[in-house]
């Protein structure tokens, strides 16, 4: 029984060590995929917090035959971040946060800050689905096999959402500049 | 956007791409795809990213994740404790359909206990009521009856005077050592009642063999009634009509049809030989005065003595019919015995029989053991058969339970 105990013990230790270890090196980017998302700081701070309980709960339900740890945890993430999103709809218009300046830019040149800024502009005006795209392949860094797997699809109609995201986001930006 | 476009992509798409997912990895690309590459690094370079405060709390939440872990683990096994008291409450239940159906295996098919003990309700009735049959009474049908009324009335008489035999067989599952007289050449009257039991479900099948039965051993159906009930209201009855040198092959193959049991039988004689004697001398001192009458009537010479004559013929003529047809049905009766016969359901004791006595052997465990395997298999595929269509329907019900909450979730997506 005390052998048991232990090796129970033991798992315990394995798996935390093993979500701490996807904790450090995905929050950020969970982070900055749900802020893309619901574009709120502490609703995103909630929902990141809120994802990565969950994938502790159901760490047992993860297959690694059928992706990454990173797909399956912003798979969750964006479950969460739909739930609020639909929560938030029901109470309110989202109010949009003004896009946060921050202290470098003061440093960046005028091309460059010229360019992030159209950049900026551009996506607020692109629908939650293209933020969504964005936010998972830039800002999570996910391929396009983990992307697909997040949002449901074949990786060919990932990879032709996303690069007709990425299409739309430029005329954007060109028009803008 | 829609997702619905599964078609490979276009060469310039997958190499665009390519030029992205290369830009990110930090190599260098192809000069034409500058712009893009410049646009995916200022994508990248520009994250949301959490306050250092907002990271502090994330960090604490999380961290806090590691505390509750091991009440979780103990909770989960109280959610796994109702499945393990829902299983073992199907096995007690498999094990006791089991044992009931079996009759309580092979320790009750050697009671010695009274039969009509071992029977409940309508058919412990019958089998207390055929056990005086002696008195002339019996639930059988209204020919039964009569016949019983008859046989009884002999029967209470002295036995010297009237040589009459009723043999009840109360608690005798086997008529393999039914008590006769021995034949001496004296004409008897045979009779004899039958008490079956089988389960409810079997009525019709032992009632068809005991059709079958009967028409093999050249017996007539003189009357049956079945009735098929739900549990153990089912009964049949049978008026029979069998050659009396067939009785007890009939009784014989009757006590053991392949899924009932002897409640009770009962097998009456009753001498007729110095009636069947008496009648036949009254036959003949008829037919011998007739033969006078016409002797006497060929030498008549006055008109008188011949319409005497005549009128005495015409009178011993009737007196022959008469004792002709008295003398067959006589002969009918001693060349047919009826017999009644009663189905009813309800427990069936199995038949002791010499290979069964005695204690354990192993091919009648090994019996019980098929016959408790066959049945628990039968319950379970009863429950199965009832718990389908719940679960297709639990499983429907979940199914779109998710399909409605993903689609849900895409439109608030869409709406945002």
């Amino acid at each position: 029984m005390a052998q048991t105990m232990e090796a129970l013990g033991n798992d315990e230790r394995t798996a935390w060590t093993r979500f701490e270890a996807l904790y450090r090196s995905s929050r950020d980017d969970v982070y900055a995929y749900v802020m893309g998302i619901l574009r709120d700081a502490a609703a995103a701070e909630d929902v990141t917090a809120l994802a990565f309980e969950r994938a502790y709960r159901r760490r047992r339900t993860f297959d690694r035959h059928r992706g990454e740890e990173r797909a399956w945890l912003f798979g969750i993430a964006r479950n969460a971040a739909l739930d609020e999103l639909r929560r938030r709809q029901r109470l309110a218009r989202l109010v949009v946060e003004p896009a946060a300046v921050g202290e470098e830019d003061a440093f960046e040149e005028d091309d460059v800050m010229l360019r992030r800024t159209a950049v900026r502009t551009a996506l607020e005006a692109m629908s939650g689905r293209e933020r969504e795209l964005i936010s998972l392949k830039f800002h999570a860094g996910l391929s396009n096999a983990e992307l697909a797997r997040v949002l449901g699809v074949s990786e060919s109609n990932a990879g032709t959402m996303l690069h007709r995201t990425v299409q739309k986001l430029r005329k954007a930006c060109n028009a803008t500049v | 956007m829609r997702q619905s476009e599964d078609l490979p992509l276009d060469p310039d798409a997958l190499a665009e791409l390519e030029a992205i997912d290369a830009t990110l990895a930090g190599e260098a690309v192809d000069p034409a795809f500058a712009e893009l590459a410049e646009l995916a690094l200022l994508l990248a370079a520009d994250p949301p990213r959490p306050s250092a405060e907002a990271v502090r709390r994330l960090d604490d939440r999380v961290g806090g994740l590691r505390v509750s872990a091991t009440p979780r683990r103990r909770r989960r096994a109280w959610v796994l404790r109702p499945a393990v008291g829902l299983v073992g409450a199907l096995a007690v239940a498999v094990l006791v359909v089991a044992v009931s159906q079996s009759g309580g295996g092979s320790s009750l098919s050697s009671t010695s206990r009274p039969l009509a003990a071992a029977l409940p309700g309508r058919a412990a009735t019958h089998a207390a009521s055929t056990s005086s049959a002696s008195s002339g009474r019996s639930d059988f049908g209204p020919a039964a009856s009569a016949k019983s009324a008859a046989s009884g009335s002999v029967a209470a008489a002295p036995p010297s005077s009237a040589p009459s035999v009723a043999n009840n067989l109360n608690a005798t599952p086997s008529l393999a050592a039914t008590p006769s007289p021995v034949p001496n050449g004296r004409r008897t009257i045979e009779s004899a009642q039958l008490q079956l039991l089988t389960s409810g479900s079997r009525i019709n099948a032992v009632s068809q063999e005991v059709f079958d039965v009967v028409g093999q051993e050249n017996g007539i159906v003189k009357s049956s009634s079945i009735t098929a009930a739900a549990g153990n209201n089912g009964f049949a009855t049978f008026s029979l009509s069998i050659p009396s040198a067939n009785l007890t092959t009939t009784m014989t193959r009757l006590s053991e049809l392949r899924y009932a049991s002897v409640a009770s039988s009962t097998n009456s004689t009753q001498d007729v030989n110095d009636q069947y004697l008496s009648d036949q001398r009254a036959l003949q001192d008829a037919r011998a005065l007739r033969t006078s009458l016409l002797k006497q009537l060929a030498d008549a010479v006055t008109q008188a003595q011949i319409t005497s004559l005549t009128a005495q013929i015409h009178d011993a003529e009737a007196s022959i019919s008469s004792d002709e047809a008295t003398l067959r049905g006589l002969q009918d009766k001693i060349d047919f015995s009826p017999l009644a016969v009663q189905i009813n359901s309800g427990p069936v004791v199995l038949p002791v029989t010499a290979s069964s006595r005695g204690g354990f052997t192993l091919g009648r465990s090994a019996h019980d053991a098929v016959r408790v395997l066959t049945v628990a298999a039968g319950v379970v595929l009863i429950a199965l058969a009832a718990l389908l269509p719940v679960a297709l329907l639990v499983l429907l019900g979940i199914w779109t339970r998710l399909w409605l909450r993903r689609r849900r979730r895409e439109q608030a997506l869409d709406a945002a």
